[in-house]
């Protein structure tokens, strides 16, 4: 038999490879449980219809918008926030390289960016849009953005 | 935020998904099916669906196959678009869902939720009218295979509580020669002005299209004449457009003119490209 979940629910769910407790609905997005139960806010509420990608985490290493996944199905799978890239090499390519302005797109970038060097460190020109056209800038600092993905593939390389 | 709630039920089988359904239902839970959640997600957050209780379908392990067997393709109807793309065992199902939506939604959005959900694009469906692929169905009467032709007129038709296992499509269907189009207002992350899918099965011209009128649809009256060796080639696309199932769709992404200029334009370059003429 399958699982079940009604009311108000008492949960684990991994985050950055640690256990947290979190209360929730089964209506709760998991963008809204990140950001309101567990205080992490990198994951930003752009538009919360899965057009913006500013909300986009990673659950099992794949890149899925958080506005558009129940946390109630993310139990037992391991979640990333922009939160847990600390010290990559994105994080360092979009420092070095200016790879925001306001900064509201920055960590679905982010993740996006690391998710798909992590598939694929050498990714082609070609790939990288595809993949990135997931995510809207409305500063439209994409070139800085373009940059970074640049760096960050050296930065690989070099490591 | 969602602001209302439901309950959320995650069955193993798609028998006791199709058990729960009909329970929830005689609750007045009014149950929908779920999978990949792009879609209903929105709704729900928007207040224009109010379930009381959601049915994930995702666990279900034979509506995620996609593997080879007895001369077949079997294809579950929750595998992501995403993983149809990536492993690759239909290329002209690929070819169409790889211009759904963006990249990460295409990580969530299942072929299943494509074809029955509200939007009434419906594109996955394109691959399956052209290579006369089977359904596999379960539902509170038990489980039935039919052709997606014979179950689909302008949305499957599905008994309530029914729901998608797997397509299935000949082997010999999954290498033949196609053309696919989508055209789109602007940028390539957009509903589609329309959607059309080609295959050349010997000398047959097989055309299926989605948004170009209200439904999606592959019409044997407008291969008929597409295949009509006797016309020159405008008198061709003269006859397919007066073979249309329906009115041209107008719409904010754009008139029904430049949808037909469009449309001619892609005809031209399939007639002359597949079809030799």
């Amino acid at each position: 038999m399958g699982a079940s979940y009604q009311g108000i629910l008492k949960v684990e769910l991994i985050v950055n490879g640690e256990k947290r407790q979190a209360v929730i609905r089964p209506a709760d997005t998991l963008l809204r449980v990140l950001r309101e139960k567990l205080g992490l806010t990198g994951a930003k509420p752009g538009c919360e219809n899965g057009d913006c990608g500013a909300c986009t985490v990673l659950l099992d290493a794949v890149p899925v918008k958080s506005c558009l996944v129940l946390a109630v199905e993310t139990l037992g799978k391991e979640i990333t926030t922009v939160e847990g890239l600390k010290d990559t090499a994105i994080q360092q390519a979009f420092l070095s390289e200016g790879g925001f302005q306001c900064g509201f797109c920055t960590s679905g970038f982010l993740v996006n960016a690391y998710a798909l060097l992590e598939k694929d460190p050498e990714a082609a020109d070609d790939t990288v849009r595809e993949w990135l056209q997931s995510n809207l800038c409305r500063c439209t600092g994409y070139e800085g953005i373009s940059k970074s993905i640049t760096k960050a593939k050296q930065i690989l390389k070099l490591n | 935020m969602i602001p209302f709630d439901f309950e959320y039920y995650l069955p193993q089988t798609a028998e006791e998904a199709v058990t729960l359904f009909t329970r929830l239902s005689s609750e007045d839970k009014n149950p929908l099916y779920y999978a990949g959640g792009t879609e209903i997600i929105t709704f729900c957050r928007q207040q224009t669906l109010t379930p009381g209780a959601l049915i994930d379908l995702k666990n279900i392990q034979e509506t995620t196959v996609f593997e080879k067997l007895s001369g077949q393709l079997v294809i579950g109807a929750n595998l992501s678009l995403s993983r149809v793309v990536e492993e690759n065992h239909f290329p002209l199902l690929s070819g169409v869902v790889k211009q759904i939506a963006d990249r990460t939604v295409r990580n969530r959005l299942t072929l299943g939720g494509n074809i029955c959900g509200r939007l009434p694009y419906r594109e996955a469906l394109l691959p399956f009218l052209l290579t006369d692929a089977e359904v596999l169905l379960a539902g509170p009467e038990g489980r039935r295979t039919e052709q997606v032709a014979t179950l689909f007129d302008k949305r499957l038709k599905l008994a309530k509580g029914e729901l998608l296992v797997q397509f299935k499509v000949l082997e010999d269907k999954l290498k033949l020669p196609f053309h696919n189009r989508r055209r789109v207002k602007q940028g390539p992350v957009d509903y589609p002005l329309y959607h059309l899918a080609c295959t050349r099965e010997g000398e047959e011209l097989k055309l299926a299209i989605a948004g170009l009128c209200m439904f999606t649809f592959r019409s044997k009256d407008l291969e008929q004449v597409l295949n009509d060796r006797t016309l020159k080639r405008s008198e061709t696309i003269s006859a397919v457009i007066e073979k249309l199932p329906g009115d041209i769709r107008a719409d904010e992404r754009g008139s029904a003119a430049y949808r037909k200029a469009l449309f001619v334009k892609d005809l031209e370059l399939i007639l002359a490209e597949m079809g030799e003429r």
